[in-house]
């Protein structure tokens, strides 16, 4: 069975995009074949930073209307084997996607192309986008900003996982959450501008997968449309590819999260 | 101006008439289950002097806490008395404060509400509010998950038992006491139902509002906690009118 991963947030511009694709390369890049899902239809964002926007020709609407099939509208990644995406639509409202439909598309991902891992990247906000691309996740990983309004409402997304899930709705184990922290600067962090990873995962109480420091390279990454985590040069690269790991049960201890020269007095006494 | 030679014709659609605004498919009204916290009140005489007396006094202490307020008015203690329903109703009103409805009264009582557009709610449970904490209750309402930003709990005829953290823009709700064995960082309301015996215990007291049978303080910043509570076990009760936060 496929493993099916949200990545929500509730706060927009918090870097669910960013995650879902450079998670999604991550995976397929260890062996996994994956699947990226854009569900912001109407405002679909996953296509630029995938760097495949050109060649979008159906779109998950289109699919789930019943006009066209799933393999016309998956779209194949140049650069990393076992990576797919199915495009939102772009001329489409959020109202054209049913359970049913949405259903039907990840039984076939799973059952018929053989899927192991479907990535769904959640709109912003608690409406019907979001609550659709997390209904079906077995696990979530919740992208939040060290900042206080991102962390409520990452806990107001994290209350709607535990009760209106697919798996809340028929009493299984429930949606396993994980805290992604991204945009995360120590220096700032160290002025009392940015809530500290301590305060964050205090504040929301689920295990932490990782954190992304805040990096020049992520735009970058964006405008050229490269998953960032392709970037093994950049920060940002790395600890995505911890996050990864991390998630594929691999111990990765956690990087770039004190100040450029603590972790160089760390490197000197192997802290 | 509509066209006095056509005198049937409707008027055009255009910016401004309703009709442009109508959505096709859309239902005119969805209904929506919800709770709303209620203050009910209880009349213990049928005096109106009385009762525009005390009622004044009331909104004299907490002006804001009644302005808008909706009400249930519990006719229990003055079932079968006769009653000026409307100089009542008037009296509420003029204290801005709105009756939604009536319980626990007779039939004529009833009656009467009915007749003057109020709701009939069922009658409570309890025999006797003040009566309450030796009562039979419900049992307890164990939460054992973390309550989130947006959600609400209610233990309704009990104690309310949490074992996650309450996070700050939750709201937890009892008609008994709150026991709370994690930080409580939103909103705490005990004996909502009018138990002024109720009390809200915490081991980390972070809270933006604690109520207890009506009477509230606000936290609008923690720091105004005093420091020998402040994220610290603490007790919250009723002394009086006060709501007194004391450290355990």
């Amino acid at each position: 069975m496929a493993k099916i991963i949200v990545v929500t947030s509730g706060k927009g511009g918090v870097g669910k995009t960013t995650t879902s694709a450079s998670f999604g390369a991550g995976l397929a890049l260890r062996g996994h074949k994956t699947v990226v899902v854009d569900f912001d239809i109407g405002l679909r964002n996953l296509d630029l930073i995938m760097g495949c926007e050109r060649r979008v020709v159906y779109d998950f609407v289109n699919v789930i209307n019943k006009d066209a099939r799933l393999n016309q509208a998956l779209v194949r990644d140049k650069r990393v084997e076992h990576l797919y995406m199915l495009p939102a639509s772009q001329t489409r409202d959020k109202d054209v996607l049913t359970r049913e439909g949405v259903d039907r598309v990840f039984h076939e991902l799973q059952q018929e192309l053989g899927f192991e891992y479907i990535v769904c990247d959640s709109p912003a906000g608690i409406e019907k986008g979001a609550r659709m691309a997390l209904y079906f996740a077995d696990e979530a990983i919740v992208v939040t900003n060290p900042e206080i309004a991102s962390v409520r409402d990452s806990d107001r997304i994290l209350g709607i996982l535990s009760a209106n899930s697919r798996r809340a709705e028929e009493g299984m184990e429930p949606v396993k959450p994980y805290l992604l922290v991204t945009r995360y600067n120590p220096d700032r962090v160290e002025q009392g501008e940015m809530l500290s990873l301590e305060t964050v995962k205090e504040l929301l109480g689920i295990p932490l997968i990782g954190v992304i420091p805040e990096s020049e390279s992520v735009l970058n990454a964006s405008n050229l449309g490269t998953p960032v985590i392709l970037d093994e040069k950049s920060k940002a690269g790395v600890a995505y590819s911890d996050v990864v790991d991390r998630f594929l049960g691999e111990n990765r201890p956690l990087r770039f999260i004190s100040t450029e020269r603590t972790s160089l007095l760390r490197r000197f006494f192997g802290g | 101006m509509p066209d006095p030679s056509r005198p049937n014709q409707p008027p055009r659609d255009g910016v401004g008439s309703p009709r442009a605004f109508h959505v096709v498919g859309q239902p005119a009204l969805i209904f929506k289950g919800s709770s709303f916290p209620l203050t009910v009140a209880h009349l213990t005489t049928v005096d109106a002097e009385r009762i525009e007396r005390d009622l004044t006094t009331k909104v004299a202490q907490a002006p804001a806490f009644f302005q808008d307020t909706a009400l249930v008015l519990d006719f229990h203690a003055i079932e079968g008395q006769p009653l000026n329903f409307r100089a009542l109703l008037d009296s509420l009103r003029t204290h801005g404060v709105h009756p939604l409805g009536v319980r626990n009264g007779d039939a004529s009582q009833m009656a009467e509400a009915r007749s003057l557009g109020l709701a009939v709610f069922p009658p409570s449970r309890k025999e006797d509010p003040r009566a309450a904490p030796q009562g039979v209750r419900a049992k307890p309402k164990l939460m054992t998950h973390p309550v989130r930003s947006g959600q609400q709990v209610y233990a309704a005829g009990g104690d309310l038992v949490l074992l996650g953290m309450v996070n700050a823009g939750s709201e937890v709700l009892a008609d008994g006491n709150i026991h709370c064995y994690a930080p409580l960082r939103g909103r705490a309301m005990a004996g909502v139902s009018g138990d002024v015996e109720a009390r809200i215990f915490t081991y980390c007291l972070e809270a933006e509002f604690l109520s207890v049978a009506g009477c509230y303080r606000m936290v609008e910043d923690i720091r105004d906690l005093p420091a020998d509570v402040r994220s610290k076990p603490a007790q919250i009760y009723l002394s009086g009118e006060r709501v007194v936060i004391e450290a355990i």
